[in-house]
């Protein structure tokens, strides 16, 4: 399909999900509420409230880490060019649930921020082991992030069992979603989530270069190790901003980056924007039902993003008859 | 004009000596092919010369300048680099892969400019895959892919061309078709090449001069006629094989059937 369809139709989509998604919740507000409370027009003051002080934060929040899930993957898939690499390749999850839990245990103020420091601190730690294991090759980070997830989500899990009374919310937050986010969530993502996206856009042109493998890239004047460096910082930027807004959600980074291809083809600079924005579209999607399955009830959000996930996965297998 | 030189390369990995005190030089419009049995040396030595490993000892002089001091970008603009296998990970247009070729000399930031588009151009028409350009990648034959690789070399402008067995598994068709249009370029571009090569008859046929590589070291250096002599053959490759005029006047090499075998061989 032609970019200059595909990017106008995912944007149409995009804002009307977002509108849709203003209304629904515990308390139903219309459309014409909704739009006319976003016209700055009067409206009742207690949609007013609720729109104001929640739903559009909580929107606007979703749609971002959904963006910097679906921007992180792309960059992975990129780095190790493997179609199955998704956000949290190299350590970020298991590190922001060390993170979180120790926060839960040792009653420290700010889940999210133990979250985001402890995906950084994973994240970094794996670089640092690769780099040191003198195995020049993107590989070594594979082979480093998957041995420290192991040890990390061991370390959760003896935890979780020493602190049975934590185990509860540790588990909720683990499953991912948006409950109860507002304002300060959404500011303390932002920057994160929107660096980390910059800095990978950027590296447009060096992750196609990189399609064509390691060395092939380094003959094309490609500074490996930089691209690297730069590729795992954005990266692991926007997952930990992600993390910390919404926990761990599973699929969205793995997803949006492969529709994202059928839809504007691999070339990198496209292919960022268009996985953004599928993610931002398909995380409020998931965040919508989460909201309105069980009312009063939150469903996790993370369970939708795998229920719809790992379905969907396998119909683009199907129709691109094993190729991803 | 010298374009490439190696002085005393000493190539290893880790302990094993792969190449050892080797010297060559390549001037403009030459076609230099790279022969020897597997494992002999040819792969390490297109790569060494491409300044994407370092040597043990020795240097690598790329223009004039030692490589490993040169500027990765400034390196790609000198020289362009063909490996034997390349897989795409994700299926990019043939354009898309031809114009990679230009982040050499446009950085890898900036946008593609006219000029860009214009080289890119111009690479297409000379590997003949205009009418190819919009295809993704993954649906290429083996022969196309193969051009789409050279195209990407032509793109990057370099004065010197290293191809890393250019025609294995191609057909003979698609064969000729490369080699062709890479004598054309050394010919009429002035363009120095390297290419490591197996098949025996295109070596004799495309190439200027011939290096063949042995136990480590230069077995025989020099135009096609006298690398490949019955001498040479059998010490290098075990094989008893004549060199000869084809009814064309190309030269051929004609390798005697069971001729490795230790009774019939001449030893």
């Amino acid at each position: 399909m032609r970019a200059s369809i595909v990017f106008p139709l995912l944007i149409i989509a995009l804002l009307l999900t977002a509108l849709f998604s203003l209304g629904v919740g515990a308390v139903t507000i219309p459309p014409d509420q909704v739009w006319a409370a976003l016209r700055g027009q009067p409206v009742k003051s207690f949609h007013a409230t609720i729109l104001w002080d929640f739903r559009v934060a909580r929107v606007l929040l979703v749609a971002l880490t959904g963006a910097a899930l679906a921007v992180a993957g792309a960059a992975f898939q990129g780095l190790f060019r493997n179609p199955l690499a998704d956000p949290y390749i190299v350590g970020a999850s298991s590190g922001a649930a060390l993170g979180a839990t120790l926060a839960v245990i040792l009653n420290f103020r700010s889940l999210s921020s133990a979250a985001f420091l402890g995906a950084l601190g994973s994240v970094l730690l794996v670089y640092a082991i690769a780099e040191a294991s003198g195995y020049d090759s993107i590989v070594a980070l594979l082979l480093a992030g998957a041995a420290l997830s192991a040890m990390l989500s061991a370390g959760v899990s003896l935890l979780m069992i020493l602190n049975e009374e934590a185990l509860k919310e540790i588990f909720v937050w683990l499953m991912g979603g948006f409950s109860g986010r507002s304002w300060s969530h959404l500011w303390r993502a932002l920057g994160g989530a929107l660096a980390g996206a910059a800095l990978i856009w950027s590296l447009a042109r060096p992750l196609d270069a990189l399609s064509a493998g390691e060395a092939s890239a380094e003959a094309l004047g490609l500074h490996l190790r930089r691209a690297r460096l730069a590729l795992v910082a954005g990266a692991s930027l926007a997952t930990a901003a992600a993390v910390s807004a919404g926990g761990v959600i599973g699929f969205i980074g793995l997803i949006a980056p492969h529709l994202a291809r059928r839809l504007v083809g691999a070339v990198h600079a496209r292919l960022i924007p268009a996985s953004m924005l599928l993610g931002a579209w398909l995380l409020l999607l998931a965040d919508d039902l989460a909201r309105t399955l069980l009312p009063p009830i939150e469903l996790p959000v993370g369970i939708f993003t795998a229920f719809l996930g790992g379905p969907f996965f396998l119909f683009l297998l199907r129709q691109g008859r094993g190729k991803l | 004009m010298i374009q490439l030189e190696a002085k005393g390369l000493t190539l290893a990995y880790g302990a094993r000596l792969v190449l050892q005190d080797l010297d060559l030089q390549l001037s403009s419009g030459e076609v230099l092919g790279l022969i020897g049995p597997n494992g002999a040396g040819k792969t390490t030595l297109m790569r060494a010369l491409a300044g994407l490993i370092a040597p043990r000892r020795g240097q690598v002089r790329l223009a004039g300048q030692d490589i490993a001091r040169l500027d990765r970008r400034a390196r790609a603009r000198l020289l362009a680099w063909v490996p034997q296998r390349e897989s795409s990970a994700w299926s990019l247009t043939v354009r898309q892969m031809v114009q990679l070729g230009r982040a050499p000399h446009r950085g890898w930031f900036l946008p593609y400019t006219g000029e860009d588009r214009r080289i890119v151009e111009e690479a297409l028409q000379r590997t003949g895959l205009l009418p190819l350009q919009a295809r993704t990648v993954d649906t290429l034959s083996g022969g196309e892919f193969q051009r789409v690789l050279l195209a990407r070399a032509l793109a990057q402008k370099p004065r010197v061309l290293l191809l890393d067995e250019p025609t294995a598994s191609l057909d003979v068709h698609h064969q000729i078709d490369i080699l062709d249009r890479v004598q054309e370029l050394a010919a009429g571009e002035g363009l120095a090449v390297v290419m490591a090569i197996h098949d025996l008859n295109l070596a004799a046929r495309y190439c200027s001069r011939l290096l063949l590589l042995h136990e480590g070291r230069v077995w025989g250096s020099g135009p096609p006629r006298q690398v490949l002599t019955p001498e040479n053959l059998h010490a290098v490759f075990g094989v008893r094989a004549r060199l000869y005029r084809d009814p064309w006047g190309q030269w051929a090499v004609s390798v005697q059937k069971n001729g490795f075998l230790p009774e019939r061989s001449v030893s």
